[in-house]
């Protein structure tokens, strides 16, 4: 059997975790196919929802890359993100999903390092949890 | 506005767990206010399930569907094909909702949310009740602030012994009605009409006299 390759999406700040993404792969890293990186003005615009979203739509992690708490160009966004971020592990517990699966990183545009480091033990550690849904990956392998 | 909350999910989950076929109906008036159960809850709800059903092994069909108001039929009988699709509605509507719809259908509507109060916005993410619905309002009497509703001891002659530095006896963090209408009677330059007692009140208007239908003879056809 193939080794399992966590499927993650990752919510990135266009000012900070964006950048840092592109950062971590101009200075070599190299991002699984798996991971799926969303753009999004600000994470304090996400919403409980878009996070649920991305777990029934396939997703084995979700993470959330925004600014440092003080250093949000809106000031409140990454307080907003947080905030979003501790509601959904508290779902994610009640519902019987580990709330490993849900990572929130404060990173700068500088700090490709840091997110690279960030992202490899996010799947370290999502594959030695598994597939959210082992059913789906068995259909994931057979297509 | 009705204010309402989410039942715990694990109540939920038990409460749809005979059905594999559902609709969770969302209402965007009162509830999608205070948060609760407008379009955005409902999808939340309608992907919490998902997800632990799914995960629990045992996969269910969400249908997802937001009404303007679930209190009225007609925006509830303009879904009507979608009711015949499932073995149930979660309806994440107040209480007024849940029966409203249930009236119209065969099927199980099962409500998602318990019902708080009446209540106004106090701050972002704070509602605070405002209204017991008594049918004899007297907030003329008390500077629009109702001791039915905001005195814990509803008492219309007020302040009890309880009051002390402004908050009740009842809860600390509470104000006392009563020393709010004070003060505000006092601003108004209104005082003198505290000095009027009020007798008992009669408690028929209100939900003491059974279940309460209105009805506007003018407006019928």
């Amino acid at each position: 059997m193939a080794e399992f390759s966590p499927r993650i999406t990752l919510f990135c700040c266009e000012s900070c975790g964006f950048p840092a993404a592109e950062r971590a792969v101009k200075q070599g890293y190299s991002l699984s196919p798996e991971c799926r990186l969303i753009k999004i003005p600000c994470t304090g615009k996400l919403d409980v929802l878009y996070i649920l979203k991305a777990f029934e739509a396939g997703s084995d992690g979700v993470a959330i890359a925004g600014c440092p708490e003080d250093a949000c160009r809106y000031e409140t966004g990454s307080l907003r993100a947080k905030n979003k971020f501790d509601k959904t592990r508290a779902i994610l517990e009640k519902i019987g999903i580990e709330p490993e699966r849900i990572k929130r990183w404060q990173v700068s545009s500088s700090m490709g390092e840091k997110f690279s480091r960030l992202l490899s033990a996010m799947e370290e550690e999502l594959a030695n949890l598994g597939p959210l849904f082992p059913d789906r990956l068995k259909k994931r392998g057979d297509n | 506005m009705i204010v309402a909350e989410q039942k715990p999910i694990e109540e939920v989950l038990k409460s749809i767990e005979p059905f594999d076929k559902i609709l969770v109906l969302g209402c965007n008036t009162c509830v999608a206010v205070c948060m609760a159960g407008g379009e955005k809850e409902a999808g939340i709800l309608a992907s919490m399930i998902r997800l632990a059903r799914e995960k629990a092994g045992k996969l269910v069909d969400v249908l997802e569907k937001t009404v303007e108001r679930q209190c009225d039929d007609e925006f509830l009988l303009a879904e009507k094909e979608l009711y015949d699709k499932v073995e149930a509605v979660l309806s994440t509507a107040c209480g007024v909702g849940v029966q409203q719809l249930s009236a119209l259908l065969q099927i199980p509507v099962l409500p998602a949310l318990n019902t708080k109060f009446m209540g106004g916005t106090k701050d972002h993410g704070t509602w605070s009740e405002r209204c017991s619905g008594c049918g004899d309002c007297v907030l003329e009497l008390t500077g629009g602030i109702c001791p039915v509703s905001r005195c814990a001891k509803t008492l219309l002659n007020g302040p009890c012994g309880g009051s002390a530095d402004g908050k009740c006896e009842v809860n600390p963090d509470t104000d006392c009605a009563w020393q709010l209408i004070i003060d505000r009677m006092t601003a108004l330059e209104r005082l003198d009409k505290l000095l009027e007692i009020q007798p008992a009140k009669n408690w028929k208007t209100a939900r003491d006299g059974g279940p309460r239908t209105q009805t506007r003879e003018d407006v019928k056809l």
